[in-house]
């Protein structure tokens, strides 16, 4: 029993690692394409962070920083696991929502940690900027979510994609819910109009000025998978999972590309701007949407 | 033969007048008269309160039967609030003898504290209107000269000014009644009272109610008590705050209940809207004091003022509430020691101002100790007397349905947690000024501190012992 | 062994203490936690009930009970307590005056017992207030603004004692006793009016004592000013008195009544209260928001005690067996999360000096323990799994998404994230970043200090992968006090919408964090470099060498964040305004009535016969 969960679970994390790093290649296509020009082969990606993996030097700064990039890696590949895919899940039954939303926490909570622990004041401003920024999208995100949950009363992923498997998706019963979520996924990957914690040009690209080496390398895969939570928890609340994990895979292919389009041709928002645009305009359609789930729920 | 309680006021009058004789032969020895006198006192009570009579009962003078003759009211109760009144007294006179002997003219300062001793146990004792007169212009002019110990001379002649417009306003009030009903003995005096208009009571009410708020720091006459308090020695504080004070508030609790027994509303209403007032005031002026003996005279108007509400919140409607009225008694009881004990604490340390004892804590322990256990007492806090006594104030109040008085009285009760605990602080935890001569505190100083405070601890184990035995004071009946 | 047995020899040692510590304070010191340990043991093996009679006040009997309603409280209240005397063996040395301290953190101990043990109105109101006046002693004796600080939290506790007492009397009044027997077995002689007076008596009382806003203001100056080692006390435990009147008034003796008229009947649902909700919900924000601004570390753990005493109010008045099971695990857990943060950061005040976070940095490679301390702390403080702070957060969440209140939920998200936001600020100005030279040589906290702290993480390691064990006393009680009891085993935790098996996630947590380890040592091994080896672009900063403190970035850490709050209205500006223009008022009565020259006596008394006609013509 274990021995599958264990097998189960590599599977997972090496078809993740494929699957999105291929993926983020190919959207790099696209956006050059965008921009008129051609772009790096999609299987550039790979390239980079094998490069990185196999470098003779890396510099570290001491034991929190270190520790801090394991606890990152670990968590956000704990929390992997914690998810479905169509009707692919790695531990049947254990896929509850809160504990998602708290393990990606470990994994930002572990980079925060390691990247002010090199003590470049770069760093700090990045995850200064990113833990601010982290309370604006939650809200409204979870506020949709909640919704989701009360309708269906149950706070376990799996339930909700079999609920919507039977009912019909939710972006089309809830499609202001479906777009705050969407806005607050790009927040979540922290792709324009919401990437100032990175802020290339400004903070020296923040939190990750001072990874190098095989360090740059894991904090790029991790970023990969955590991109692959973000999107699939967004394609699991609304766009009901998948019964398959072709199925899941096509949606997810349409939400990453979509996001990705989206965010080429939009500029920075100040901190203090995001905050105050999720909060002014998220919460507000998510308690739109709210109020009008509610109604039709008890309607 | 001892037996009497005329012997309360006949033995300090008479060491008053042995004073004189005494001087002419040493002029060190008169100050140990007075202390003699009062010791001899408590002796007396002591006997008197072991005879456990709980109604009050007449003893007569010269043997003139009431209601012509003068009458002594005394039962257990009364003795234990005369015990309570003569041992500070006793304590007041020890520190005077050892340490204020000196201060001006010797003899008229230990004559005064004698006259003031037969007066005050006097004026808890009579049972007439005009004998109660005698004796509250007795202790007032005993005050008069206390009042001047160290040069308190202005405060002293504000004290005469306004002292003599309250007799002069309650003699005017004795005439009429004896115009009206013939006697001045206080119980036979209510008969008659129901023949009199409406009018003629009120002016009647208005001049008692005036008149005695001088002598018992109540507005509208207690402008003095600041300035005299600041101004005189320890003794003298000591004695205007536990003696003079207490005696008075006694007097004025005895006229209401004894003469104005019966459907008298309306001078108990404004008895205790005065009352409230009082507090009020004296707890919000009391708050913004930096001299410690000014914060104890705004406090001692404010719990004067309580207690009067109290009283008259409990015998409005006729028929007294004894619930409230014992839980006054109580507070004026435990009033005593404390504030004894504060002032004896702060008068053996010498200074006055909160600049001057700032951090005085790491420097005279014991003592500071022993003033903030009088100071926890005052505010109430558990294990100390004054916490039994606001908790049966408060549980009375609210039985008998009396919420607007216990809101302002736990409002201002709050400002006084406050200043006093502020007080404390800044003896404890402010840093000391290091040139500030301090004189050494005997031994004998030290045990009078660790009496009333032993005495206030008792109390705070032993409140319902103490309850019993101070309540129901009038209310036992009379024979 | 009963309580009033416990509480008399408490108070004698105190003043043994008291004694040995003017003799030999670290002696005196260990003696309390000697102390503090015995009696621990002796409520913990008191397993069933135990009645027992104080009878020190003639007249007046004190009745104390142990039983399943406040048996919990009291374990969390001995224990904090020991947890804290083994840390004060060494953090009381630079005090000023130890032996009172001792002393009167023994009378602490003893009022803990009284309050939480008592069975009778009147004990509990004695032991409140003997709290009040030994805790205002301890929190004056701190820095140069505590005496302030002392005098604010004394107004507020008096405030609150004495809408206690109103309530408490109110009760006697109608029932005629003041025993906790007499009144669940009179319940329903109080009549609907009465209750609601006696309700919101208790609750203010209980309200102005947990901080929950709008009486917070007081939190953060004393929690900021007073010693480093009363601090976790005051968090810990003092906040939770109000929680316990509260609990008592509003559950305990409504379910009381019900199940004794009626043995059979297990209670499902509990009175709840929409108000007190919202007022819980706005505390966690304005907590979290405020907590996220400031500069001084234990004026940060202050607000963040503000905002978990919202999420407690928040569970208590929700009125479902699994919200209430959640707000008794977010007071034990709290207690654990502000003792470590407490802790943490008193060790860092002994070292250093200093609480502000500007002032600091780096101090990780001096001070481990005290770091992993304070780590453990705040993830358990941010509700991740598999520490403690999940459990209850997780309780409370799904209450909320039970009952679907939108405000609510809000509120604890709100609380939840922010709380990531202001934990993470002390981590990055204190213990990571570059390191001032003035803290260069710094050491690590003496050996008992330091055992304290581990104390702290083990059991919030341990409550978190096994929530079992707080969980299932917790389901105890709540079945003997008649409510429905959650379901709880070792390491599983069950809701009605979902089961969680903590142990699932611990391991699957470690499985990734050994993953991640196997693949880290596959590549090759770094370089360390020193801390003032950073990335400038190529160019040469001669300060990165000499003065690299001025590279720390932990000044104004949030300021685009508080560039929102700017002009918000501050409660705290509204109520010093008020305290200052009553203060005015005062010295007027004093100027008008007491006046220098003799003319104002004589017209005074002039007003008062004219003012005494007047009332009576008309």
């Amino acid at each position: 029993m274990i021995l599958n969960i264990i097998l189960k679970g590599l599977i997972l994390l090496l078809g993740a690692f494929i699957f999105q790093v291929s993926l983020s290649g190919f959207s790099r296509k696209v956006v050059a394409r965008i921009q008129k020009r051609y772009g790096p082969v999609f299987w550039q990606n790979f390239r980079d962070i094998f490069k990185f993996l196999f470098k003779e030097t890396s510099i570290s700064h001491g034991f929190i920083f270190d520790f801090g990039v394991l606890m990152a890696f670990g968590g956000t590949m704990a929390t992997l696991i914690f998810l479905p895919y169509g009707s692919f899940e790695v531990i049947p039954g254990q896929t509850n929502f809160i504990v998602v939303i708290y393990l990606l926490a470990i994994g930002l909570l572990g980079m925060a940690m390691s990247a002010v622990g090199s003590a470049n004041p770069n760093a700090s401003i990045g995850i200064s900027r990113a833990l601010t920024q982290m309370l604006g999208y939650e809200l409204p995100f979870l506020i949709v979510a909640l919704v989701i949950m009360y309708i269906n009363k149950s706070s376990s992923l799996g339930v909700l994609v079999q609920n919507q498997i039977q009912n019909g998706w939710n972006i089309w019963s809830m499609p202001i819910g479906a777009g705050v979520a969407f806005v607050s996924v790009m927040g979540m990957l922290g792709k324009k109009p919401f990437d100032s914690p990175i802020a290339p040009a400004e903070i020296a690209s923040g939190p990750l000025v001072e990874y190098s080496g095989k360090y740059l390398g894991i904090l790029m895969i991790q970023h990969d998978f955590a991109t692959v939570i973000e999107v699939g928890l967004f394609v699991n609340l609304f766009l009901g999972g998948g019964q398959t994990v072709i199925g899941f895979a096509i949606k997810y292919i349409v939400v990453y590309i979509l996001m990705v389009i989206i965010s080429s041709f939009l500029p920075r928002f100040k901190v203090e701007e995001s905050v105050k645009f999720f909060w002014k305009w998220g919460l507000s359609l998510a308690l739109i949407q709210a109020i009008i789930s509610l109604g039709i729920y008890l309607i | 033969m001892i037996n009497e309680p005329i012997l309360l006021v006949i033995i300090p009058l008479f060491s008053g007048f042995l004073v004189p004789l005494i001087y002419l032969i040493s002029k060190k020895a008169i100050k140990f008269i007075p202390v003699m006198a009062i010791f001899l006192n408590i002796f007396v009570v002591y006997k008197l309160i072991n005879i456990n009579l709980f109604t009050l009962k007449y003893y007569t003078i010269g043997g003139y039967k009431a209601p012509f003759g003068i009458n002594l009211l005394f039962n257990t109760q009364t003795g234990v609030i005369l015990l309570g009144i003569n041992i500070v007294g006793l304590l007041a006179l020890l520190f005077f003898a050892k340490n204020e002997f000196d201060i001006g003219n010797s003899f008229a300062y230990t004559l005064a504290f004698s006259i003031g001793m037969a007066a005050v146990n006097g004026m808890v004792l009579t049972g007439d209107l005009f004998n109660l007169f005698v004796f509250m212009e007795l202790s007032a002019i005993a005050g008069y000269i206390i009042a001047v110990h160290k040069k308190g001379y202005y405060a002293s002649f504000l004290y005469v000014i306004i002292s003599t417009v309250g007799s002069l306003l309650f003699l005017l009030g004795t005439i009429t009644i004896y115009n009206v009903s013939g006697t001045l003995n206080m119980a036979t005096v209510t008969k008659n009272m129901g023949s009199l208009t409406p009018n003629f009571l009120l002016i009647l009410s208005v001049l008692f109610i005036v008149s005695l708020s001088s002598e018992s720091e109540l507005l509208p006459l207690n402008a003095w008590v600041p300035k005299v308090y600041k101004k005189t020695s320890v003794t003298g504080s000591i004695f205007f705050a536990s003696i003079f004070s207490t005696a008075a508030l006694f007097a004025v609790i005895k006229v209401l209940v004894l003469v104005f027994q019966g459907d008298y509303n309306y001078i108990f209403n404004v008895l205790t809207i005065i009352g409230l007032i009082t507090l009020a005031i004296g707890e919000f002026v009391a708050f913004k004091q930096k001299n410690i003996r000014k914060m104890i005279a705004y406090s001692s108007i404010a719990q004067a003022g309580l207690i009067i509400s109290a009283i008259s919140i409990s015998m409005a409607d006729g028929a007294i509430k004894k619930s409230i009225f014992n839980a006054a008694i109580f507070q004026l009881f435990n009033n005593i020691f404390a504030k004894g004990l504060i002032l004896l604490g702060v008068g053996l340390i010498g200074y006055y101002s909160y600049e001057k004892l700032k951090g005085i804590g790491t420097k005279r322990k014991i003592a500071t100790g022993l003033i903030s256990i009088g100071a926890l007492s005052i505010v109430g806090m558990p294990p100390f007397a004054g916490f039994w006594s606001k908790i049966y104030l408060i549980k009375s109040l609210i039985s008998n349905n009396m919420n607007i008085y216990v809101s302002i009285f736990l409002i201002s009760a709050v400002f006084e947690v406050y200043y006093y605990f502020r007080f404390i602080q800044n003896l404890y935890f402010e840093k000391t000024e290091l040139k500030l001569k301090l004189s050494k505190i005997s031994l004998l100083s030290y045990s009078m501190m660790a009496v009333l405070s032993f005495i206030l601890i008792y109390i705070g184990f032993n409140p319902d012992t103490v309850m019993k035995s101070i309540s129901d004071i009038f209310t036992g009946g009379i024979i | 062994m009963n309580v009033s047995s416990l509480i008399i020899i408490a108070g004698l040692m105190s003043i043994v203490i008291y004694f040995i510590s003017k003799f030999n304070w670290k002696l005196g010191t260990a003696l309390q936690t000697i102390t503090f340990l015995v009696f621990g043991y002796f409520l913990y093996s008191t397993h069933g009930d135990s009645q027992s009679v104080l009878k020190i006040f003639n007249g007046v009997n004190l009745r104390f009970a142990i039983s399943d309603f406040n048996y919990l409280f009291l374990l969390i209240g001995v224990s904090v307590m020991f947890i804290v005397s083994i840390f004060s063996i060494d953090g009381i040395k630079k005090f000023k005056f130890k032996p009172a301290y001792n002393f009167l953190i023994t009378l602490i101990f003893v009022s803990i017992l009284g309050v939480f043990g008592a069975a009778d109105f009147i004990a509990l109101f004695i032991f409140w207030e003997l709290l009040t006046w030994a805790a205002f002693f301890i929190v004056s004796m701190g820095k140069k603004f505590s005496r302030k600080a002392a005098l604010l939290f004394l107004f507020m506790s008096m405030i609150s004692a004495y809408f206690l007492i109103t309530g408490i009397i109110t009760i006697n009044n109608t029932i005629g006793s003041f025993t906790f027997e007499a009144l669940i077995n009179n319940y329903d002689l109080l009549t609907y009016s009465i209750k609601i007076k006696i309700l919101i008596f208790f609750l203010i009382a209980g309200l102005i004592k947990s901080g929950i806003y709008p009486f917070h203001i007081w939190v953060r100056t004393t929690h900021g000013e007073s010693p480093h080692t009363f601090s976790p006390v005051l968090s810990g435990l003092l906040l939770k008195f109000g929680f316990y009147i509260i609990y008592l008034i509003s559950i305990f003796f409504p379910i009381s009544y019900i199940i004794s008229s009626n043995p059979a009947k297990l209670i499902s649902e509990i009175p709840g209260s929409t108000f007190f909700a919202y007022l819980g919900g706005i505390s966690i924000i304005v907590g979290t928001i405020s907590a996220i601004l400031q500069n001084d570390a234990k004026k940060l753990i202050a607000f963040s005690s503000v905002s978990h005493g919202g999420y407690i109010l928040l569970a208590f008045s929700f009125g479902t067996s699994l919200a209430f099971a959640g707000g008794l695990a977010h007071i034990i857990v709290h207690a654990l999360t502000a003792l470590g943060m407490f802790l943490s950061i008193g060790a860092v005040y002994y070292r250093t000096g200093t609480t502000k976070i500007d002032e600091m940095g780096g101090l990780i490679k001096n001070m481990p323990v005290t770091f992993t301390t304070y780590l453990v702390s705040i993830i358990s403080l941010a509700g991740i799994p598999p520490l403690v702070g999940f459990v209850s957060k997780w309780l409370i969440y799904q209450s909320l998404i039970v009952r679907g209140s939108y405000f609510l939920a809000f509120a604890a998200f709100f609380g939840s994230i922010g709380s990531f936001m202001y934990v993470f600020r002390p981590l990055a100005g204190v213990f990571l970043g570059q390191r001032p030279k003035r803290f260069e040589n710094v050491k690590e906290v003496p050996v008992f200090m330091q055992v304290s702290m581990l104390i702290v993480t083990l059991l919030t390691v341990l409550f978190g992968v096994l929530p079992g064990l707080i969980l299932k006393p917790i389901a105890y009680m709540q079945q003997q006090i008649g409510i429905k009891p959650i379901k709880a085993s070792l390491y599983k935790l069950f809701t009605e919408l979902t089961t969680l098996d903590m142990v699932i996630v611990f391991s699957v947590f470690s499985a990734g964090f050994i993953a991640a380890l196997i693949v880290f040592m596959l590549f090759a091994k770094p370089t360390k470099v020193k801390q003032h080896e950073q990335y400038t672009a190529g160019e040469i900063v001669p300060e990165l060498q000499t003065q690299p403190s001025i590279y720390h970035y932990a000044k104004n850490y949030y300021k685009p964040f508080a560039r929102i709050f700017e002009k918000f209205p501050s409660l705290e500006n509204w109520y010093r305004k008020c305290a200052n223009y009553l203060s005015n008022i005062f010295e007027i009565f004093e100027e008008f009535f007491y006046k220098e020259s003799i003319n104002g006596y004589i017209w005074l008394i002039t007003l008062t016969f004219l003012i005494v006609l007047f009332i009576r013509w008309f």
